[in-house]
């Protein structure tokens, strides 16, 4: 089955993963970029705002799935990163006055620098005990952020409100790149050998490490390149929301969304992440115009029904079917 | 002496959190997997009790015996729809289930019954000791785990379902060749931790008001009673419960209360890097 597999990418690298006999889908990319690049200008600012949130999910959801797709570590505490990428950002952006690119990217290297400090004490412990971990690191920091000890930059439970010097556009476009280029190294990543490293880890970790690859640091370092693009973008989306506060910046819904999204899609994969976080992003924004109250429950119906029926996810069916090659580059 | 109320409130506190997780630690000994749905089943408990206290007046404590009925019966359901399905494949695909369980049941809890907070009003008076008053709730309330807690243990000491059980946990493939019915006894095993959840939520409910999101309060201190006493030991979560009410109780007490709530976290994490095993937990299983 692997030789099949490497002689298939042999015939037909083509680009992210598209094999050259799909002219078609390059054609419609293009379309499609087209599309994103005048949309701003021809649309209501409505629109504009929804595909801005399309980007920030396909950023969430790939940016995980490079960690927890991949190594099957599921981390339940994406939000942290994200979180404490916002504050960075927000803080040095607002009470610093730094230039908002140059405060995204910290925002991105303070996720890195927390998740290389916690992925060298949290990676050595095993799948569901490093997964309720980071539930625990998840509420301990948020509880420190809302705690009087850092109000001082915080300023407490409450938050605050505050413009970032950009325009919508500006933000538009900015995130547009960033998850394109989300969806570029989680690409670069899963065709290259530490994609295919992470996935031995998933599959079998004793395994790996009788190979003599170093187990624990190839998981850290998804772990903090899942960190970096989670901060980057989520600096992003903070921007684009004008208000921080603990209890929002480290929701558990920015963990539970990306999750859906990439099982959805197919774990481990690369288009997977982006057509589950196209699909939720739209039925997502159906549901909260809908049924404000009752969309979380439907998420929760959704997951259960994917783990039970489809746990390789839409792509992993599609695979199933014949209808896409079976190649990891997808 | 200050030290001595204090204490005897976080006993009584910690009681109540060693039932919570008594479950989890039942469940985990059963099948090996971390139900995350678990503080869910507390909820829903508490909300039994506040229904029938609400609609029928019937005593709060009369309703611990239908909540824990229906709670199991509720996860007899759980358990035959999902959970039978993925017993075996890998730990994170039932982590990832009941966490979903979990999303489901608590947005739920919070379409249908909204997110107020709701309470109980119920109270047994109080009693004097040490020139301290404590409230006769909380001092039945201990009786009542202790009661259930030591009825458990002989349960599964002494019954044939207990035998069984505990055959299973230790392990499954003798047990299974030695004439068990397994998926019969995981889902007896997963029935009555749900059970156990329900009498601590309508414990709680007589405390504490409710909320559909109090679940997601507590999942955290259950995982940190549980990883202190041990995965799968019984007498392991109600110590371990008893040891994180004191630490709570005493935070609360010297620093401030947002502290308090970092100690739960803070111990699971660090129980987790320097005693995985935990007071009672046995060696892990190969298999």
């Amino acid at each position: 089955m692997r030789r099949n597999d490497h002689s298939q990418k042999m015939n037909s690298p083509g680009i992210l993963g598209i094999p050259h006999e799909g002219v078609w889908i390059y054609a419609i990319a293009m379309i499609l970029v087209a599309l994103f690049i005048v949309l701003p200008h021809v649309t209501s600012s409505y629109i504009v705002s929804v595909i801005l949130t399309l980007f920030v999910y396909i950023g969430y959801a790939v940016s995980w799935n490079i960690m927890s797709g991949l190594t099957g570590y599921v981390n339940f505490g994406y939000s942290l990163f994200l979180g404490i990428a916002s504050y960075t950002s927000v803080i040095l952006i607002i009470d610093y006055k730094i230039w908002w690119p140059f405060g995204w990217i910290l925002g991105g290297l303070s996720a890195v620098t927390i998740a290389l400090a916690l992925g060298g004490i949290m990676l050595r412990l095993r799948g569901s005990y490093f997964a309720i971990g980071m539930l625990a690191l998840l509420l301990g920091i948020k509880l420190l952020y809302t705690s009087k000890y850092l109000s001082p930059m915080t300023r407490g439970g409450y938050g605050f409100a505050f413009i970032e010097p950009l325009s919508l556009n500006a933000m538009y476009y900015a995130l547009c790149f960033l998850s394109l280029l989300c969806i570029f190294i989680a690409y670069k990543v899963i065709t290259s050998t530490f994609g295919a490293k992470l996935i031995a880890i998933r599959e079998d970790e004793e395994g790996v490490g009788s190979l003599g690859i170093n187990a624990t640091g190839n998981k850290i370092a998804a772990f903090a390149l899942s960190a970096f693009l989670g901060g980057l973008i989520s600096s992003g989306h903070i921007a684009f929301q004008n208000y921080i506060e603990p209890e929002s910046a480290f929701n558990m819904h920015w963990t539970i969304v990306p999750i859906v999204m990439v099982l959805l899609g197919g774990p481990g994969s690369v288009w997977g992440p982006v057509i589950g976080a196209v699909i939720l992003t739209f039925v997502e924004e159906f549901l909260w115009s809908h049924f404000t109250q009752a969309y979380m429950m439907i998420y929760g119906a959704v997951m259960i029904l994917l783990v039970m029926l489809m746990p390789g996810g839409i792509i992993e069916w599609l695979k199933g079917r014949g209808t896409l090659p079976k190649i990891r580059t997808i | 002496m200050q030290i001595i109320p204090i204490l005897i409130e976080g006993l009584l506190l910690g009681a109540l959190y060693g039932l919570a997780a008594s479950g989890l630690s039942l469940v985990f000994g059963v099948m090996t997997i971390i139900n995350v749905a678990h503080a869910e089943f507390i909820m829903l408990g508490a909300f039994i009790t506040f229904w029938l206290w609400f609609f029928l007046k019937i005593n709060p404590i009369l309703t611990i015996v239908i909540s824990m009925f229906v709670v199991f019966m509720f996860c007899i359901f759980i358990y035959r729809i999902t959970i039978r399905r993925i017993i075996g494949e890998m730990q994170l695909v039932s982590l990832i289930l009941t966490f979903a369980i979990s999303i489901f049941l608590w947005n739920f809890a919070q379409v249908t019954f909204s997110s107020t907070f709701r309470s109980v009003d119920y109270s047994l008076g109080s009693i004097g000791f040490l020139d301290t008053y404590f409230s006769m709730n909380k001092v039945v309330s201990f009786i009542i785990v202790s009661v259930i807690i030591g009825g458990l243990h002989a349960f599964l000491k002494f019954s044939r379902i207990g035998k069984a059980i505990r055959a299973v946990s230790q392990n499954p493939d003798i047990a299974s060749i030695s004439g068990i019915n397994i998926d019969r006894i995981r889902m007896f095993g997963f029935g009555i931790g749900g059970a156990l959840a329900g009498v601590a939520g309508s414990l709680i409910a007589i405390q504490w008001s409710i909320y559909p999101l109090m679940g997601q309060d507590l999942i955290l201190k259950c995982f940190a009673i549980v990883a202190i006493g041990g995965l799968g030991s019984l007498p392991g979560s109600f110590i371990g419960g008893i040891i994180l009410g004191v630490a709570e109780n005493l935070g609360t007490r010297y620093l401030d209360s947002t502290l308090a709530n970092i100690i739960a976290p803070l111990l699971l994490i660090l129980t987790f890097l320097f005693w995985p095993q935990g007071l009672f937990g046995v060696e892990e299983r190969v298999d």
